[in-house]
């Protein structure tokens, strides 16, 4: 994860930071939630920890402090007037630069005039994962109900070096290096990115299901996947769907979209000894451009690209490669991941989550209106589209960097995104496409 | 392979990919209430597979089929005599 901090810092202005947000009916008590972050704080110092690189055997490690210090956990608290004022300023937030090395996470408490209030959490990929955030979120909530140590006894702070079974690394990094070289045959559809050392801000474009409607898409990914209940691939034939009928015409024509999918590799049962760290690997799902453009051809094609990639682990097999990578310099890993596909690397990453960290509706006594990820874009392609769940229905939102897509593409991207997922209007489309 | 062996297999493979003690699954345990994401649930069928010689992604399963380790035993016995 320090080289893809690495990366982001070198073509997005912010680095590898996210931005989790809860949308809370009522207003916590913000002494009780700084109090309650100063509790973790001291409990769990390798929140002020950062990444160091041991030179006998160049294995990368997180170091921990012996205590906080005098460092606390950032928690600022602003008033916003309306709806559009706090998202304004939680956009803000995530969109920091110069962000210290050092601060791995910060949180920004919005007051609604209306008496709502809202909780933007930036955190560093280096340090947490989409799950990890929402984790902590939790364990902010259990602090305050007096379980910290209950909790915090089974975070493990420690990762292994990795410095061993090199065999399984390598035969992993060859399996990796033989796919990407198949994808790298091809040339990859994207949009292109502005001229170095001119990223601008991240934007981000958000949309929700309901609940019946998270249903159908279930029970719609489920049929095509012949009857097995399996999501991925249906929500990443979508994101094509929707990326083709966006962006016609790419910058960048290609005869491939891919996408650069996020796979959990999380065990179930250890939701607290995996707070910390990043537990997500990848696919690479393609689609050529000669697919037709319906949903059930598209589909098909993401699930035969899904199970190819899966039967080979290629999931494991980028572990056990990055891994390996680790010890290697970083701008080397950059330069390789680049020419692998021209400089291109992907059309859109995409991550569609069913299982959050956050399975309870209050926080601080507060009940939780919704909970979503504003998640990083960084370059190429600049583009970042992600589902999560929270209470039962998908929350989609598509972050985008300054210069890659303008906001009535993005809107058009999301409208049609979500109408895939629903079939509306899209089977009207297919049959005037089919004439 | 009978139905009972197919879903030993299958309570054995759902406990390693899911990290579970042996045991915590039986042949009427709810699979759906033990949160099998799409990569787990992909991973279930490769194993089962390539152990019971029988093709699932190409004969596909009913949601019917997924309720316990029973049923989808028995489904997958009845694909392989397909």
């Amino acid at each position: 994860m320090a080289g893809l901090h690495y990366h982001a810092r070198q073509t997005s202005h912010t680095g590898s930071y996210s931005l989790v947000v809860m949308e809370l009916n009522g207003l916590p008590d913000a002494a009780v939630f700084r109090d309650a972050l100063n509790q973790i704080s001291a409990r769990l110092p390798m929140v002020h920890g950062w990444t160091k690189r041991d030179f006998r055997n160049l294995a990368p490690y997180w170091h921990i402090p012996k205590s906080p210090g005098r460092a606390n956990i950032p928690l600022t608290i602003v008033d916003a007037s309306d709806d559009a004022t706090a998202d304004r300023l939680l956009s803000d937030h995530v969109n920091a630069t110069n962000r210290p090395d050092r601060e791995h996470l910060n949180f920004l408490f919005v007051r609604i005039a209306d008496g709502t209030s809202r909780i933007g959490v930036v955190f560093d990929h280096r340090m947490l994962d989409a799950i990890g955030a929402e984790t902590f979120l939790r364990l902010i909530d259990l602090t305050v109900s007096g379980q910290l140590e209950e909790y915090a006894s089974k975070v493990k702070q420690e990762e292994p070096p990795h410095l061993d079974v090199w065999e399984k690394q390598f035969a992993g990094g060859k399996t990796v290096f033989r796919r990407m070289k198949m994808i790298g045959q091809r040339d990859v559809c994207a949009m292109a990115m502005p001229p170095a050392g001119r990223f601008g801000r991240v934007h981000f474009a958000h949309e929700h299901l309901t609940t019946a409607e998270t249903t159908h898409f279930l029970e719609t990914a489920s049929e095509e996947c012949g009857g097995m209940p399996i999501v991925l691939p249906s929500a990443a034939a979508r994101a094509v769907y929707a990326m083709r009928a966006a962006v016609p015409n790419p910058p960048l024509p290609g005869t491939q979209h891919t996408l650069f999918t996020t796979a959990s590799m999380r065990t179930n049962d250890q939701q607290w000894e995996q707070l910390f760290f990043n537990h997500f690997s990848f696919l690479l799902l393609t689609v050529g451009t000669e697919v037709p453009q319906s949903l059930p051809d598209l589909a098909t094609a993401t699930r035969d690209s899904f199970f190819d990639q899966m039967k080979e682990q290629i999931p494991q097999s980028l572990a056990d490669a990055a891994a390996l990578s680790r010890v290697s310099p970083r701008w080397l890993n950059q330069r390789f991941n680049y020419s692998m596909f021209k400089g291109r690397v992907c059309s859109l990453y995409f991550a569609c989550l069913r299982d959050g960290g956050y399975k309870t509706d209050t926080f601080l006594g507060v009940p939780i209106a919704n909970l979503y990820h504003k998640p990083l874009a960084f370059g190429p392609p600049g583009l970042n589209l992600c589902m999560t769940t929270f209470g039962g229905r998908f929350n989609l939102v598509l972050s985008y960097l300054e210069g890659v897509m303008n906001d009535t593409t993005a809107a058009t991207l999301m409208r049609t995104f979500k109408a895939a997922l629903l079939r509306q209007d899209v089977e009207r489309h297919d049959a005037k496409n089919a004439k | 392979m009978t139905v009972d062996d197919i879903q030993q297999i299958l309570i054995n493979e759902i406990q390693t990919l899911l990290a579970l003690k042996p045991g915590s699954v039986t042949a009427e345990t709810a699979l759906p209430t033990l949160g099998i994401d799409s990569l787990k649930f992909v991973s279930l069928v490769l194993a089962i597979e390539k152990q019971c010689n029988v093709h699932l992604m190409k004969k596909g399963l009913k949601p019917a089929d997924m309720a316990t380790a029973l049923a989808m035993a028995t489904a997958i016995h009845a694909r392989q005599a397909e």
